[in-house]
């Protein structure tokens, strides 16, 4: 069982990009209230992960996710703070070059993944943001609290390990932190983004007739953005993840049927976007896994990510439409 | 002993004449200064001359600002705020007859040397540049025996022989142009691409390090007295401040203090600045604000994004205006805690009124011009970037008619808003009959042989009327109800005598022709009673008629309002049963229905 965990935890990290579990960069900036944004994201991943079965088999697999995400968000006040909404909806297809252990003949799965609802809420430096105050709005410290549940309602199929979604529920708590280095005037803004965060999970009751217990997976986001022009940025772009401790109990005999140890990886890389237009926003980001140890558990793997936002406000896009500008 | 002794006494009697003959030659020699320096050397006070560089007249809270000037107000409190203060309608024009004491056409500066007309060029009195013929106060003060500085902006002329240096001035620090970035040497404009700086007569290079135009120059300024507070001899001090002139740029730790504070808009702004006047007494209960000009938008039609980018822009300008009083401040805590404030007058006013020309806006029109680009390529012309060190920003005419209220127009206008001046005069231990005087009608002219006369020296060549006697107590005012203050700018004239002021403004912010009004009343220069008093009227128009003709007035045959009245909107058409005098009062009207 434990490489069918193990490879739950792979799926996890870079579906994790699906599931907005990594953030990126320059998404906590404080929007204006009635802020509208649909998200467009294609995401291309690679992971090559050791795995040992039962301590015994190790083997060398390689898993291609082509994954597809729309995401909504909507900034809205409560309590006199910025809060942005967002729910999230994946789907795409995984595949791989070889069996995996334990799973019947499928080497490939699609469909639909887990839809994700939450939202974030400002604690430090962003109260509600009228358009009128978000003009003069300039970040200096914003702290935020992030909370993102995920629902088991992906494509699943409990005898294969291969499955878009994970048959599991799971709620991600962050704590997003932007920290202005510069003024913030386009063109010349430069900001530190960090957010730490937990992903606690529920159980998965049937996987290949296992009982998947996990324990959270932490992680910490990092990003050093820096404007180009006004109109483009780049970021330097880190992530450390660690935890997710897993325990497999076979459910016919109620034994436990083994475990994995947890999952260390740290992932480094670059995102450079534009600002097409008003509305329109291009993200590209590519990251890998980096470091090198002998842990023969140690992710290895890199995904790709194009990200395209179309953005509107409830005033100003009537505003700008009749005046055609 | 005796011929010892009468040889002795010959001697003695030859080395006496000989001496004495030394001493009348090392008098004469050095007449001017032991004559000054004699017998009232240590009664003679101190001036500090403090000039704000578009400054609106309604900006200080002393003079019904809501903008927070808590030292200069203690100023006004503790002196004397006059009302009916004139000042040239631009820059260089005033700093020429405030440091000559002569019209501006006499002494080089008939027009701004970035405005001389063709027919002007050429012409004695249109040089561009403060005429050497004419002494300025700094020279006179210190022929007379006063330690003389000047920090801040000059443009009078940037040859060595017409700068601070070269005009009198011991020591200086000065910007020589009309104005640029308050933080390094960018320029103001395509005719000043990069600022020319002086300190001591030497042209600088480098600036000093944290420069900031209100810091550095106060700071320059506490410098140079404090190098020299052993010497016993008074002192002149002019300290020329380039703020509030656009850029409107300010310190990082001050961008954000009036955030919000200007989100109920111009016109409610100007509502409460009168009101507060009229509280202070500097307006009589019945007047009434000028018009918003025809063209501007009613704040409250503005969209909520709108209104926080204007806004945005007052922000910046009264935080400007603070930091010119938190440095005031700085000045004159430094003279209390050495001991220098005792005996010294200080003086404060504006050189003109507020700035209501946008270059931003004016160049974002046109932004394929070479003047334009200047601007685009030498500063952050962002929103985001207004009021930072690289930036460059103009408040423009809305806000410009706040810091004008309640007159009519602004900078470069001779309507009250682009002449009248808040002026501060305090004295160290005078005290002060009333806080607010309306009845003295005072010019800017009128500084320098006041300077020169409570200095001991003569001032009678000069065309401003000295305060001395004034600010001594023993008159009520310089001028009496017979005496004009006239001026010409752009072929833009007044006059004014007593309570009356003649204007002729060009269109389309006027009529073109000469109008009347009675200034004490109607302020606001609304309703034109020419027809009423048709022969006082024409005594002013005659009286306007001398004084250029005496004063080598050249009306220009090229001005700023050539093609305006084709670029503005027109005026709203008024209807024939509106009262005939008061069409500008037409707009408001409509407005209110």
């Amino acid at each position: 069982m434990r490489q069918c965990g193990l490879l739950i935890i792979l799926l996890v990290l870079f579906t994790n990009v699906v599931h907005a579990q990594l953030d990126g960069a320059r998404v906590n900036w404080p929007l204006p209230i009635n802020t509208n944004i649909v998200t467009a994201t294609v995401v291309n991943g690679t992971a090559n992960a050791s795995m040992s079965v039962f301590d015994r088999v190790q083997a060398d697999v390689d898993i291609d996710s082509d994954l597809y995400v729309l995401s909504y968000l909507r900034s809205q006040a409560i309590l006199g703070r910025t809060v942005h909404w967002q729910a999230l909806l994946p789907a795409g297809s995984q595949s791989t070059n070889s069996p995996l252990p334990l799973s019947t003949n499928r080497t490939y799965a699609d469909g639909l993944g887990d839809v994700s609802i939450g939202g974030t809420i400002n604690l430090i430096g962003a109260p509600e943001l009228p358009v009128r105050e978000a003009l003069r709005y300039e970040v200096d410290l914003n702290v935020s609290l992030g909370v993102l549940v995920t629902f088991p309602t992906g494509s699943y199929d409990k005898d294969e390990v291969l499955n878009m979604g994970s048959n599991r529920w799971s709620t991600r708590i962050s704590l997003p932190i932007v920290k202005s280095l510069t003024d913030w005037v386009p063109a010349r803004r430069t900001t530190l983004e960090v957010t730490p965060a937990v992903v606690f999970f529920g159980d998965n009751d049937n996987s290949v007739g296992s009982t998947i217990k996990q324990d959270p997976v932490y992680s910490v986001e990092a990003h050093l953005t820096r404007d180009m022009t006004s109109k483009a940025f780049i970021s330097l772009d880190y992530t450390w993840i660690d935890g997710g401790d897993q325990a497999f109990t076979d459910n016919t005999t109620g034994l436990s049927a083994g475990a994995t140890s947890g999952l260390g990886a740290q992932l480094a890389g670059v995102t450079l976007g534009f600002k097409i237009n008003d509305n329109l926003n291009l993200n590209l980001t590519h990251m890998q896994t980096i470091g090198e140890s002998s842990d023969p558990f140690e992710l290895n793997g890199s995904l790709t990510k194009v990200m395209l936002n179309w953005g509107w406000h409830d005033v100003l896009e009537p505003r700008r439409r009749s005046q055609g500008n | 002993m005796t011929p010892l002794n009468g040889l002795t006494a010959k001697t003695t009697t030859n080395q006496r004449y000989r001496r004495n003959i030394a001493l009348v030659m090392f008098a004469l020699v050095i007449c001017p200064a032991v004559l000054a320096q004699t017998p009232d050397d240590d009664r003679r006070p101190n001036f500090v001359i403090i000039v704000a560089d578009d400054l609106g007249y309604s900006d200080l809270g002393s003079y019904g600002g809501e903008i927070a000037t808590p030292n200069l107000d203690r100023l006004a409190s503790e002196g004397i705020r006059y009302s009916n203060f004139y000042v040239g309608p631009t820059c260089s024009p005033t700093r020429s007859m405030l440091m000559t004491g002569m019209d501006n056409h006499r002494v080089g500066m008939g027009n701004m040397y970035e405005r001389t007309a063709p027919n002007q060029m050429e012409l004695p009195g249109y040089e561009g540049v403060l005429s050497l013929d004419t002494p300025t106060f700094a020279k006179r003060l210190r022929d007379l025996g006063y330690r003389t500085y000047m920090t801040g902006k000059w443009h009078l002329g940037h040859e060595p022989t017409h700068i601070p240096r070269g005009r009198g001035f011991d020591r200086s620090f000065s910007l020589i142009n009309s104005g640029g970035s308050h933080f390094d040497f960018n320029g103001l404009n395509i005719d000043n691409e990069e600022s020319e700086f002086t300190e001591d007569g030497e042209y600088l290079t480098e600036l000093p390090k944290d420069y900031y135009s209100t810091r550095t120059f106060t700071d320059k300024l506490i410098e140079f007295i404090d190098d020299d507070k052993e010497d016993d001899r008074p002192f002149v001090a002019y300290l020329a401040y380039q703020a509030p002139h656009d850029p409107l740029q300010v310190p990082e730790s001050w961008l954000r203090r009036y955030k919000a504070k200007y989100d109920d808009g111009w016109d409610h702004t100007r509502e409460q600045r009168l009101a507060r006047m009229k509280k202070l007494g500097l307006m009589p209960p019945a007047a009434e604000l000028a018009p918003r000009l025809w063209y501007l938008p009613e704040y409250d039609d503005l969209l909520g994004a709108a209104q926080s980018i204007a806004a945005r822009k007052m922000e910046i300008y009264a935080a400007m205006v603070e930091y010119i009083d938190f440095q005031v401040g700085n000045l004159i805590d430094y003279l209390d805690e050495s001991g220098q404030l005792d005996n010294t007058v200080i003086i404060f006013f504006s050189d003109n009124g507020p700035e209501g020309s946008d270059p931003i806006a004016a160049a974002q029109r046109q932004p394929n011009l070479a003047k334009s680009a200047f601007y685009s390529n030498n500063y952050d012309l962002q929103f985001e970037a207004w009021g930072r060190s690289y930036s460059y920003m103009a408040y423009g005419p809305t806000w410009a008619q706040v810091s004008a209220t309640p007159f009519n127009m602004y900078k470069g206008a001779m309507a009250e808003g682009g002449i009248r001046s808040p002026l501060l005069v305090w004295q160290s231990g005078r005290p002060v009959p009333a806080n607010v005087d309306k009845d003295a009608l005072l010019h800017v002219m009128d500084i320098a042989p006041t300077l020169v006369e409570m200095a001991g020296g003569d001032a009678t060549e000069m065309q401003g009327k000295s305060w001395a006697s004034m600010l001594r107590g023993e008159e009520a005012r310089p001028r009496d109800d017979d005496d004009i203050i006239a001026m010409e700018f752009q072929s833009a004239r007044m006059i004014r005598r007593g309570t009356w002021k003649a204007t002729l403004t060009p269109k389309p912010y006027g009529t073109g022709d000469w109008e009347l009004f009675n200034i004490t009343k109607d302020p606001a220069e609304q309703i034109d009673v020419s027809a009423e008093h048709p022969e006082l009227f024409d005594e002013l128009v005659t009286a306007w008629g001398e004084y250029a003709a005496a004063n080598n007035v050249v009306l220009p045959d090229r001005t700023f309002y050539d093609g305006m009245e084709e670029r503005l909107p027109p005026r709203p058409p008024v209807p024939d049963s509106w009262p005939r005098g008061q069409e500008k009062n037409w707009q408001d009207s409509r407005d209110e229905d």
